[in-house]
Order: structure tokens, then sequence, then C-alpha cells
């Protein structure tokens, strides 16, 4: 027999942000009960278990980190972008992943994204390979270095996988 | 005090946006304008959104805005993947060269 709630966590963030984003009353409420019940059910084919998270001060730091990083980097591609486009080298990176849970490889590939300069674009078959789009690259090498370094590292030591 | 910061704060999305829009128009292949409306908006939206917390702060809820903030930033890596993709199996003009491999050694073309 199935678990009434195969994912509790997932259910409670759900009705949180519905009673969050509309109001609280009776039927909304209800409303919340229903989505947080159906919608992990229906997408229990994609989902995958989290991993346990085992230091919370490293995801705090880095939450920091990634904020800090969007403004600079924000800083940097507006510049990049008002400058002389001409003179813009773009290219494609491979970026070889210590990560293997899927969760793991989601938040970085995700980060890279979000920190303006890169984007994630495909992972390989296997998912050991995540290939990225950076919009001005002067050294390949030390681009993949920091990115391992500044948000692979973090993501390692907060979760148990 | 409140209305100086939520100015801005405004004004600082504003600003980030706007060069997100020029960096549509500017920037010279497909994959490289991907970068302007996905990466300044970030900072841009969170601007805004920020400015909308402040400007509620005291008086109402702004857990709300907040969520949207949050909704943006798990979005945006999502479609920016997707219309990567599209652009790559379509092998579109880009300055970049092309990978002959999707990702790495050992890959399968697309």
């Amino acid at each position: 027999m199935k678990k009434a709630l195969p994912f509790p966590l997932l259910s409670l963030a759900l009705a949180a942000c519905w009673v969050t984003l509309t109001e609280i009353s009776p039927s909304h409420l209800a409303l919340a009960f229903v989505l947080a019940v159906a919608i992990p059910h229906i997408t229990e084919p994609f989902l995958v278990e989290l991993p346990g998270i085992r230091s919370i001060g490293t995801a705090l730091r880095l939450a920091g980190l990634v904020a800090w990083d969007i403004v600079l980097a924000n800083i940097a591609v507006a510049r990049l972008v008002l400058g002389p486009v001409a003179r813009l080298r773009p290219g494609f990176v491979h970026v070889p992943l210590a990560v293997t849970h899927p969760h793991a490889i989601a938040l970085f590939a995700s980060i890279v994204s979000i920190v303006p300069g890169s984007l994630s674009i495909a992972f390989s078959p296997d998912a050991r390979t995540l290939l990225l789009h950076v919009l001005h690259l002067e050294d390949e090498q030390q681009f993949v270095a920091k990115l391992k370094e500044r948000y692979e590292r973090p993501i390692m030591d907060m979760l148990k996988c | 005090m409140q209305d100086v910061i939520v100015s801005l704060l405004l004004l600082v999305g504003s600003f980030f946006i706007l060069v997100g829009a020029i960096g549509l128009v500017r920037l010279p292949d497909f994959f490289m304008r991907l970068h302007g409306p996905t990466k300044s908006t970030t900072l841009g939206v969170g601007g805004m959104l920020l400015a909308a917390v402040v400007h509620a702060a005291g008086r109402d809820f702004s857990l709300r805005e907040s969520l949207i903030t949050l909704f943006l930033f798990v979005t945006a890596p999502v479609s920016a993947y997707l219309l990567g993709q599209a652009g790559l199996r379509r092998r579109i003009m880009s300055r970049a060269p092309l990978p002959d491999e999707v990702s790495g050694p050992g890959c399968r073309q697309p």
C-alpha cells in the first residue's frame, strides 16, 4: 500500500506556499490540503528523496556567498554588455562534476546559471559533466577551478551525499 | 527614510532590467543573448521585490514577496537551460565554437 504522504516535507512546503500566496480562510486551507496531498502523488515518478543537510551553517554561508556573487557578477556583466561587444570572447566550457546526488547536481547547475556570466546548457548522459556557456571567457581552467571551489565544495560539505 | 530605501532599490532594479534588455539587443548570437534576460533580471527583479518587501514592512506580511523572489530564482535556470538545449540541438549560429559532443568525452550526439 502506498503512503498517503510520500514526501511529507514537500507536502508541508506546498501547503505553506499556497496559504502564503493566497489568504488564510477555510476554503484556501482546504485547497492547500488537496494540493499538498495531490501534487506529491502526481509528480512522484520524478521525485528523488532529499539528501540530509549536514551543516546548516555551510548552507547559510553558501546562500550569502551566492547573493553577494549575484551582485558583483551583475555589475561585471552590465559592464561587458554596455562596453564594446565585439571584444567579448564567449565560449563553451566542460565542467567535470564531483557531486553525484541529483539534488546536489541541480543545485550546482542552478547556482552557476543564477550567477551572471555563465549558463548551464547541458549534461552528459551519465551526468558526470556539465556544459556551460560563458559570456566572456579569459582563462578556462581558472574559471572551472573557481566555480568548483566556490560552489561545489560547500554543496558537498553541506549535504550528506 | 523607508521611501528613500524603496526608491533606491527600485532604481537599481530598473537599471539592471534595462541592462538585460540592452544585452538582448546588442549581443551578437543566441547563446550570448540568453545571458541578458536570464541574468540581469535576477538582480533587477530581485531589487524590485526587495523594494516591495521594505515597502510592506511593518504594515503587511511580506513573506509573499520573498516567495516570489524564491520562485523566480528557482525557475530562471530551468528556462535558460531549456532554451540553451534547443539552441544546442538545432546547432544554431554561435560565436563560441559549438562543442561536437553535448558534453564531454564519451557522450552521444543530440
